[in-house]
């Protein structure tokens, strides 16, 4: 564990020192202010637009590391070979990967949980502090999927594809519901058994989609919660066993 | 018994569309006598670095055998090896002694001794006053260097780099060859690639030659040489007698 401990530090401080971290937390900064902006133009819809505006710019910030961190972490330490200094150590690529795993989740709960707090006291002392610790834990899960997924596909193809292809299952988890109606409307056979076998690889990103005022006022059921627990979890588990079992075998070039 | 024994090892990297599959090593053999300096040579893409990287288990060989100390690549035979790509990129965003601290982390399990021995790792690759600058400000040469630290810091009882000597002036080319040197009269038993055939013959006593993936001669430098006024001679003559053969 303390090789993980090292190798996630160091992913760590070189991930805080991207380019990329500044300008997702610039988007973040520049949702939270337009929410606060909007929030004031209407005085009773003021708590909504920011809850709502806020949990977006939560949702784009880690989502967005994890997917572009996660794609681009593996492969750029195979194609600047810095790995190879790493795994002549006695270090196996198991523990390579839990530690750029570790890196990625660390930054993660510091992101969604400092701007949570800041929302927070935006959103003022009356909202519900469980609640709102909940939406956020689905946050903190959905950018955890994102990344094991990513991660996946990155030591599997390279990068830029791994990020479109864990994005479109992501908007595929999302949009289940929808593409349900849909082929329910169609009537098709073929269309709406396409969509049974979707909801069953893609992970059920809707059922746990809190991220608005609706949620935070009247809050969750504690069955739902554990759900998504689970479900995440299994899901990142399932997803970083298969990246580990095909990053063993990877030949680094 | 030899430090590091390679049997029968083959590759093939698989081809493109419209390439087709190309077989880099052809059931490589050869050993390392423990406490010998033994050099690596072989034209570009002969498969030294393919080797290295298959010795050091970052590509799976598709059959052979590699056994460090009597048995194959395990956790604490790595913690026994010092190990130099051969461009060796590193993380920027650390300082010299950042770095080299990690690669202390890996190895050890305490803190005793690091700063004892990376300050003196540091001297002896003359990278001690840069030691808190990132290693993006460090040249190309230095960060040879630094990576030269790295492999001896945690005192290996052997040492693979792959082309030290390269991107380094005369004076770091003597500088690495002072430390090659002072490791092999530690004891330590160093492997080691090079296309600067002179500082193979100043510092070998033991010679792995290989050529279009085949390994045309392992065994002492002395009787390689032979009849022949150098080694670069030699590894012509050699690698002329392979082709022939091929």
């Amino acid at each position: 564990m303390k090789k993980v401990y090292f190798i996630a530090k160091t992913t760590f401080q070189e991930m805080i020192r991207e380019r990329l971290f500044i300008v997702v937390i610039f988007i973040a900064a520049v949702l939270f202010g337009l929410s606060i902006l909007l929030g004031a133009l209407s005085f009773s819809e003021q708590q909504r637009i920011l809850a709502n505006l806020g949990f977006t710019a939560i949702e784009v910030a880690s989502v967005g590391i994890s997917l572009f961190a996660g794609a681009f972490l593996i492969s750029n330490e195979i194609e600047k070979q810095t790995l190879l200094l790493i795994l002549a150590r006695p270090i196996s690529r198991d523990q390579f990967i839990l530690g750029k795993v570790s890196g990625i989740i660390v930054l993660n709960t510091f992101l969604v949980f400092f701007l949570g707090g800041v929302l927070y006291l935006l959103l003022g002392t009356n909202t519900s502090f469980l609640n709102m610790q909940i939406i956020l834990l689905s946050l903190w899960f959905e950018a955890l999927i994102a990344m094991a997924l990513v991660i996946f596909f990155s030591v599997v193809v390279r990068p830029v594809l791994a990020l479109l292809m864990s994005f479109g299952i992501l908007m595929l988890g999302a949009w289940i519901p929808d593409l349900q109606f849909f082929a329910e409307k169609s009537k098709d056979p073929f269309f709406i058994e396409a969509v049974k076998v979707v909801s069953w690889v893609t992970p059920n990103l809707y059922r746990f989609n809190w991220k608005s005022y609706y949620f935070l006022e009247l809050g969750l059921d504690g069955q739902d919660t554990v759900w998504m627990v689970a479900h995440s979890m299994g899901w990142a588990l399932i997803v970083l066993v298969f990246a580990c079992l095909i990053f063993r075998r990877k030949d680094i070039v | 018994m030899p430090i590091l024994e390679v049997k029968k090892i083959n590759k093939t990297f698989p081809g493109g569309l419209f390439e087709k599959p190309r077989h880099v090593l052809k059931d490589v053999t050869f050993s390392l006598p423990a406490g010998e300096t033994t050099g690596f040579v072989g034209s570009n893409g002969s498969g030294k670095t393919t080797s290295i990287k298959c010795m050091l288990d970052f590509m799976s060989p598709d059959s052979g055998e590699i056994h460090f100390f009597g048995k194959p690549l395990d956790i604490p035979a790595k913690k026994k090896i010092g190990y130099l790509p051969e461009r060796p990129y590193l993380y920027e965003f650390l300082t010299g002694m950042e770095f080299l601290r990690l690669h202390w982390n890996l190895v050890q399990d305490s803190q005793k001794d690091f700063l004892e021995r990376a300050k003196e790792a540091l001297k002896r690759v003359d990278l001690f006053d840069a030691r808190d600058k990132k290693l993006r400000q460090y040249s190309k040469g230095m960060l040879q260097r630094v990576g030269i630290a790295q492999a001896i810091l945690n005192k290996p009882d052997l040492l693979i780099l792959d082309e030290p000597m390269s991107g380094l002036d005369p004076d770091g080319r003597g500088l690495v060859k002072d430390i090659l040197r002072d490791e092999a009269r530690r004891g330590t038993s160093l492997f080691f690639s090079s296309h600067l055939l002179q500082d193979m013959e100043e510092l070998c006593s033991h010679l792995v030659v290989i050529n279009h993936g085949r390994i045309i001669y392992d065994g002492d430098l002395t009787p390689f040489m032979k009849q022949f006024p150098s080694l670069e001679d030699a590894f012509r003559f050699a690698k002329e007698e392979g082709e022939g053969a091929r």
